[in-house]
């Protein structure tokens, strides 16, 4: 394997691996918080890749002078930054969402864990 | 620019502030509300139709801000986008007026006027779906509709349906990181998140033959993440107790229009972002055909053995989304044709299933067990007739569009290869004959005297406005048979354009 290209892409090798961090959580871990925490990893794990994507090692951040006299060349890429914080926003309200659903399951039946949880609602159903 | 070239964008504005105001409206005028926006909606995609063929105008782009492409997001809006933003609208305004008996459980804890909003925001993330030019816009208006539909499953508050919401979100976020990653990746690549750019691009490092890996990395990240959302097999996991859980017309809502938003939203990237070519070159189609061939038998077998009403109609949502994937998986002329008319047919059908299942649980003391549903049609015969020309629908039987959805996906598998014909077909003639057995099953035992029942048959009162929704809906499964062949010229005319 190419060390050096791993190093040259180290942040994008990194995304991806605290990508499948927070996928695997997500999916695997039984306890609801767990899950939540495993998101906020994966969709970090995706900003941290775009920020990098977006960045160029010597510019600056895309702000104009009233003057106008800064070139766009001076400049390192403004979408990427301005998708990162749509995608928080958008995080932010999922996981809302999430803990919500959580708070209402705790409530009810006591437990965070969703195997558990799962129990109980089917003997609640034979009930 | 031409003032009705305006409609989609203020369509989609319009829904958006109409549900801030639904939220705070009392529940009788919010219904009422919601009923009105919606019949806006259905009547600017129709103009936006008649407008666009009677001119002979071909698609347009609609500027946001008047900052032209590359730079600035737009909107686009053809025959096809025309049609089925009045079609989806049309579908959830019967299922909210249809839901309407079961809405009423909701006002006890004050949620009416909270659901109207939902609806609408809904609508707002299907309509900016259908529309949309713009990958990243799509996947902020893909995780606002899994939001909502979310919300729509838990409105209950039951035990079961939160439980149910709690999975659809998890198999669904699971879902939006995997397309969301296929799109930063795609940026990364081209520079670009409008759909036709990206093309030039994609098509540009396609012919220099570099990135090929890359591209189907990113093609199968987009794929799966959208068939996860969308609950094709084995991604269903979530469906039988969501639907089994919540509201009649939030099942309504949710199984005919929530994931077609995302199927939609996947023929725009195989048409629109790398062409049909691209698509074959990464055997992703393969991957399709695959999930599709088992879903449309698993659903099929899973729908026959269980002994529950509306689990059994969620199973049969699994087999159909099979169907529709069926189509995309046959690829670019007859099956993405295919798979756009069964998208709509699955819509009316499936949506009429679950609203008269509900008026049919009513006049049997609300029980679930299929046994314990015996006569219900006989009680209440309307309801009853409704269900079985959806069952029809779905089986596929003469005189609805069900028959011709599944010819067009016979036709289409026949200009396959060989073998992909062959499996194709089997799995079809499989999947219809299980379909067979347990529609028809439960439509004669639906419609067979109750020998329980003696003296007066109870009767459930049920208002004008959902009878007429429930009757709307039975009316388009029928017509979508007779008017065949010009949905389907404009369906071939849309895709041309799209």
């Amino acid at each position: 394997m190419d060390l050096h290209l791993l190093l040259e892409n180290r942040l994008a090798a990194a995304a991806i691996i605290l990508f499948g961090i927070g996928l695997t959580t997500l999916l695997l871990n039984r306890n609801l918080i767990k899950k939540i925490i495993g998101f906020s990893f994966m969709d970090s794990a995706i900003f941290l890749f775009l920020t990098s994507e977006g960045y160029i090692g010597g510019r600056t951040a895309p702000i104009q002078l009233p003057d106008g006299s800064m070139p766009a060349s001076a400049f390192v890429d403004p979408i990427p930054a301005g998708l990162v914080l749509t995608g928080i926003v958008v995080s932010v309200s999922v996981t809302a969402l999430m803990l919500s659903l959580t708070v209402r399951l705790y409530q009810r039946y006591h437990t965070l864990d969703l195997d558990e949880i799962a129990q109980l609602v089917r003997k609640e159903g034979e009930k | 620019m031409i003032w009705w070239q305006n409609l989609p964008f203020f369509s989609i504005i319009g829904s958006l502030l109409s549900a801030s105001i639904a939220f705070i409206l009392p529940r009788k005028r919010a219904r009422h509300f919601t009923l009105l926006i919606l019949g806006l909606d259905v009547l600017s995609g129709l103009l936006l139709l008649h407008r666009i063929i009677l001119l002979n105008a071909g698609p347009f782009v609609f500027q946001m801000g008047h900052f032209p492409m590359p730079w600035g997001n737009v909107i686009r809006c053809g025959v096809l986008e025309a049609f089925l933003a009045s079609f989806f609208p049309a579908v959830m305004l019967c299922a909210v007026a249809a839901g309407q008996p079961s809405l009423e459980e909701l006002s006890e804890k004050n949620r009416e006027s909270l659901s109207c909003a939902i609806v609408l925001l809904l609508i707002t993330a299907l309509l900016a779906q259908i529309y949309s030019n713009d990958l990243f816009t799509c996947y902020v208006f893909l995780e606002i509709m899994t939001l909502t539909a979310c919300a729509l499953i838990v409105l209950r508050d039951s035990g079961r349906a939160l439980m149910a919401g709690m999975r659809y979100m998890v198999l669904n976020l699971v879902g939006s990181g995997l397309f969301l990653l296929g799109i930063v990746l795609l940026y990364s690549l081209t520079g670009h998140l409008l759909m036709e750019p990206l093309h030039s691009s994609i098509q540009a490092l396609s012919q220099a033959g570099t990135h090929h890996r890359s591209l189907t990395i990113i093609l199968a990240l987009m794929t799966v993440g959208l068939c996860v959302k969308s609950a094709l097999f084995p991604f269903h996991s979530w469906v039988p107790d969501a639907y089994s859980s919540a509201l009649p017309s939030s099942n309504a809502i949710l199984s005919s229009l929530v994931s077609k938003g995302y199927i939609l939203l996947l023929l725009k990237i195989y048409v629109r972002v790398f062409g049909w070519d691209l698509v074959l070159a990464s055997r992703v189609d393969h991957l399709l055909l695959l999930f599709s061939l088992s879903g449309l038998v698993v659903g099929s077998l899973e729908a026959l053995r269980t002994t529950h009403f509306l689990r059994m109609i969620a199973w049969s949502s699994v087999a159909q989304i099979g169907y529709i994937y069926l189509g995309l998986a046959l690829g670019a002329g007859l099956g993405y044709r295919a798979a756009l008319f069964h998208l709509c047919v699955h819509a009316a059908a499936k949506s009429l299933l679950f609203l008269s299942a509900d008026m049919l649980q009513r006049v049997s003391e609300n029980r679930d067990r299929i046994q314990c549903l015996r006569g219900a049609a006989r009680r209440s015969p309307v309801f009853g007739l409704c269900w079985t020309i959806a069952a029809f629908s779905m089986v596929g039987l003469p005189f609805t569009g069900g028959l011709i959805s599944k010819l067009l996906l016979g036709e289409a598998a026949l200009s396959h290869s060989r073998i992909v014909a062959i499996i194709s077909l089997l799995a079809l003639a499989l999947s219809s004959f299980l379909h067979i057995l347990y529609f028809l099953r439960t439509v004669i035992l639906l419609w067979s005297p109750d020998p329980e029942t003696t003296g007066p048959v109870p009767s459930v009162r049920v208002g004008g406005t959902p009878l007429l929704a429930c009757c709307t809906l039975a009316v388009a499964s029928i017509a979508l048979f007779f008017l065949a062949d010009p949905l389907l010229q404009l369906f071939s005319l849309g895709l041309s354009q799209f």
